[in-house]
C-alpha cells in the first residue's frame, strides 16, 4: 500500500516545473517573435509536464521513487570543474607540455603523500613519486606529439575566459 | 534493382584487391580507430586531414584511405564509450549506458568485442544495401519532404522518450531540457538571438561535441576523483609497490552464443541505421539512439540499459550501418547527408568525379570501386579492431588515480581541438555539471541527446512545412509516408502506456 507523501525526487520535479513556468511567462515579455518562441515554448511545456508527472508519481507511489544520493559532492564537482577550466587556461598561456606536466604532477604527488600519511609509512615514497613524475612527463610528451606536432593545434595566448 | 555492368565490376575488383589500395584502406582503419578513440576528435577531423591527399593520390587510394578512416573512426568511438563511459564520437553516445556498465561489471572485453562484431555486421549490411538498393532507396529518400521529416523526427523523439525510462515524467523532463539546450543561439530562419544571455560565443548555439564530451565524461571524472579522495580503497587505488600493476587474471572474451544471442539488437540496428543513414540529416547518433530504443521493446534481456550486450549491439550496428547508407543520397542526388559525406563528396569532386544523378552511368567504375571498398573495409576493421582490443582492455585496468586525471586532461584538450575555441571548454564543463545532475536525479540521458540533435532538424522541417502549406496543419498528415510515421508514433505511445502502466 502506498502512503501518500512527497519525496525529495518530487520536490525537485516541482521546482523544475516552477522554473519552466517562470520562463514560459517570461516569453510573453520577450522581444522575440512568436515563431521564434514556438520551439522554446514546447521545451518549457515538456519540462512543466515532466516535472508535474514526476511529482504526481511520487505523491501517489512514493515507495517507487528512486533514492537520491545524499553524499555531498558539490565541492568536488566545483573543484574538478575549476581545475579543468584552469588547465584549459594554462595550456594556452604557459604551454601544453608544461601545464600537463604540472597538473598531473601536483595531483599525483598530493595523492601519493596523502596515501603515505594514511598508511603511516614513507618507505618507497620517493621512488613512487619519481615514477609518477616520469609518467607525467611521458603523457605530456605524447599529448604534445599528438596535438601540436601531428594536428598542428593553434593555441593563441588568450588570458580570458 | 541495380543493373550490373560486369566489365566495370571486374575492373573494380582488380583495383580494390591490389596491394596498394589495401594498404591505404588498412592505414585509414588504424588512423580512424585511433582517432575515434580519442574523445573530442570527431572522425570528420582525420577525414579532413587526409583529404588533401586526393590532390596527388589516385582516386582508388584516396577513397580507400577515406573510407577506411570513416569506418575505423565510427567503430573507434565506441572504444572509449565502453571502456571509460566517454564516447569518442557522438555516434557512440548510445553505447555508453550498456557498454560502460559492462566494463564496471568486469566484462569490458566482451563489450568491446560485441561493439566490434556488431559494428562489422552493421557496416556490412549497410554496404550491401548500398550496392543492391542504391537506386530504389535513392528514389524514396527525396519523398521525405518537410511534412514527412517532421513526422519522422517526432517519431524518433517519442520512441526514445517512451522507451528510455519507466518513469515517463523523467523522460519528458529530459527531452524538454534537450529541446531547450538545442534552441540556444541564432534562430535558423530569422537570425534572432534566443537565450544567449548576452554572451557572444553563445550565438553559435550549444556545440554538440563539447556537450557530449562533458555530459558523459565529466560526471564519471567527478565521481572517480571523489572516490579516490574519500575512499581510496574502493577506487582501485595504487598499491604500495606498483602504480601501474595490472590484474593477472585474463578476462574472458565474447562467446559465439552470446554474440548470436544478441541477434535482435544487431538486426534492428543494421536496418534502422541503414534507413536513417540514407536520409539527409539524422546521422549516426540519431540512428544509434533510435535503434537502442526500438530494441528495448523487443529484447528479453533483463539487464538492458544496465549492462546488456544486446544494448551494445543495437547501438553499434546502427551507427556503423549508416556508413554505407550515407553514400546513397550522395551518389544518387549529390546531397551529402552529413558533414562526413560532404568531405567524401569533396574528395570525389577533387578527383574529377562530379557527384550527382549521372555518376552511376558516367563513372560506373568509380562507383563500383567505392562499393567494394566499403565491403573490404569491414574485414580490415574486424582484424585491426580485434588486434587493438587487448590494448584498450588493459587501459581500463589502470588505477583510477592515474587514469581519470589523464582522461580529464585529454577531455579538455580534445574539446579545445574540436574548434580551437576556449569557450568550448566552458561549455563542456557546463554540460558536465548538467550530466552530473542527470546522474544524481536519475534522469535518462537518451531523450536529452536525441532532443538536442533532432530539435534543429525538427524546427526547420516544421517551419518549412508551415510556410509551404500557409499554416495548414493538415499538411502534416497528407502524404502516406507521414501517415505511417504518425501511426507508428501513436502505436508506440499506446504500447508503452499499456506495458508500463497496467493499473
Amino acid at each position: 500500500m502506498s502512503t501518500k507523501r512527497l519525496t525529495q525526487n518530487g520536490i525537485i520535479g516541482l521546482l523544475m516545473a516552477f522554473v519552466a513556468i517562470g520562463a514560459f511567462v517570461w516569453t510573453f515579455y520577450s522581444p522575440l517573435r512568436s515563431m521564434e518562441l514556438f520551439v522554446p515554448r514546447i521545451a518549457m511545456w515538456l519540462i512543466i509536464i515532466g516535472g508535474v508527472l514526476v511529482l504526481l508519481r511520487d505523491v501517489v507511489k512514493p515507495e517507487r521513487a528512486p533514492r537520491l544520493s545524499q553524499a555531498f559532492v558539490l565541492p568536488y564537482a566545483g573543484g574538478v570543474a575549476f581545475a579543468m577550466w584552469l588547465y584549459g587556461w594554462a595550456f594556452r598561456n604557459i604551454g601544453l607540455v608544461t601545464s600537463t606536466f604540472v597538473f598531473l604532477s601536483v595531483w599525483w604527488i598530493w595523492i601519493a603523500v596523502r596515501d603515505a600519511r594514511r598508511s603511516g609509512t614513507t618507505a618507497g615514497l620517493a621512488w613512487r613519486i619519481a615514477k609518477l613524475l616520469a609518467l607525467a612527463l611521458a603523457i605530456a610528451a605524447v599529448i604534445h606529439v599528438l596535438f601540436i606536432t601531428l594536428l598542428n593545434m593553434h593555441m593563441p595566448r588568450t588570458p580570458l575566459p | 534493382m541495380f543493373d550490373f555492368n560486369v566489365e566495370a565490376v571486374f575492373g573494380a575488383v582488380a583495383i580494390v584487391f591490389a596491394l596498394d589500395t589495401a594498404m591505404f584502406v588498412m592505414l585509414g582503419i588504424v588512423v580512424g580507430i585511433t582517432t575515434g578513440a580519442i574523445p573530442g576528435l570527431a572522425h570528420s577531423l582525420p577525414i579532413a586531414l587526409v583529404l588533401p591527399f586526393s590532390f596527388f593520390l589516385p582516386i582508388h587510394q584516396t577513397m580507400g584511405l577515406l573510407i577506411g578512416t570513416y569506418q575505423g573512426g565510427t567503430y573507434g568511438g565506441s572504444i572509449t564509450a565502453i571502456a571509460f563511459g566517454t564516447p569518442g564520437t557522438p555516434g557512440a553516445a548510445a553505447t555508453v549506458a550498456d557498454g560502460y556498465a559492462l566494463t564496471r561489471q568486469g566484462k569490458g572485453k566482451k563489450a568491446l568485442q560485441m561493439g566490434l562484431y556488431s559494428s562489422v555486421v552493421g557496416g556490412l549490411f549497410g554496404s550491401l544495401v548500398l550496392i543492391f538498393l542504391v537506386v530504389p532507396i535513392g528514389r524514396i529518400a527525396p519523398r521525405f519532404g518537410p511534412a514527412e521529416l517532421t513526422a519522422l523526427y517526432f517519431m524518433a523523439l517519442s520512441l526514445v522518450v517512451v522507451f528510455s525510462t519507466e518513469n515517463a515524467g523523467k523522460g519528458i523532463l529530459s527531452a524538454g531540457i534537450g529541446f531547450f539546450l538545442a534552441i540556444i543561439g541564432r534562430d535558423i530562419i530569422t537570425g534572432g538571438l534566443r537565450f544567449t544571455f548576452g554572451i557572444r560565443y553563445m550565438q553559435a548555439g550549444f556545440p554538440l561535441v563539447p556537450l557530449l564530451m562533458g555530459f558523459f565524461a565529466l560526471p564519471e571524472i567527478i565521481k572517480q576523483i571523489h572516490t579516490v579522495i574519500t575512499d581510496p580503497e574502493h577506487a582501485g587505488q595504487v598499491s604500495e609497490d606498483g602504480v601501474l600493476e595490472l590484474p593477472k587474471k585474463a578476462e574472458p572474451g565474447l562467446g559465439l552464443k552470446e554474440f548470436l544471442g544478441s541477434w535482435k539488437g544487431t538486426t534492428i540496428g543494421s536496418v534502422v541505421g541503414t534507413f536513417l543513414g540514407a536520409l539527409p540529416g539524422p546521422g549516426a547518433t540519431l540512428a544509434a539512439y533510435t535503434s537502442y530504443s526500438v530494441t528495448s521493446q523487443f529484447t528479453e534481456d533483463k539487464s538492458y540499459g544496465k549492462g546488456s550486450l544486446e544494448g551494445v549491439a543495437a547501438a553499434e550496428s546502427a551507427n556503423n550501418a549508416t556508413c554505407g547508407a550515407t553514400f546513397i543520397p550522395m551518389l544518387t542526388f549529390g546531397i551529402p547527408g552529413s558533414s562526413i559525406s560532404a568531405l567524401l563528396m569533396a574528395a570525389l569532386i577533387m578527383e574529377g568525379v562530379p557527384v550527382g544523378p549521372r555518376v552511376v552511368i558516367d563513372h560506373t567504375l568509380v562507383v563500383y570501386t567505392i562499393f567494394l571498398l566499403m565491403l573490404v573495409a569491414n574485414p580490415f576493421n574486424l582484424i585491426f579492431g580485434r588486434l587493438l582490443i587487448p590494448v584498450f582492455t588493459r587501459l581500463t585496468k589502470i588505477p583510477a588515480v592515474v587514469l581519470w586525471p589523464t582522461i580529464a586532461i585529454v577531455l579538455v584538450i580534445g574539446t579545445y581541438a574540436y574548434n580551437n575555441r576556449p569557450f568550448d571548454i566552458i561549455m563542456c564543463i557546463v554540460a558536465g555539471l548538467i550530466g552530473y545532475f542527470y546522474r544524481w536525479f536519475k534522469l535518462p540521458d537518451g531523450p536529452l541527446v536525441l532532443a538536442f540533435l533532432v530539435t534543429p532538424l525538427f524546427e526547420a522541417s516544421f517551419r518549412q512545412a508551415l510556410t509551404i502549406s500557409r499554416g495548414d496543419p493538415m499538411f502534416f498528415v497528407q502524404s502516406p509516408i507521414a501517415q505511417v510515421l504518425w501511426v507508428i508514433t501513436a502505436l508506440s505511445i499506446f504500447f508503452f502506456l499499456r506495458k508500463k502502466e497496467p493499473g
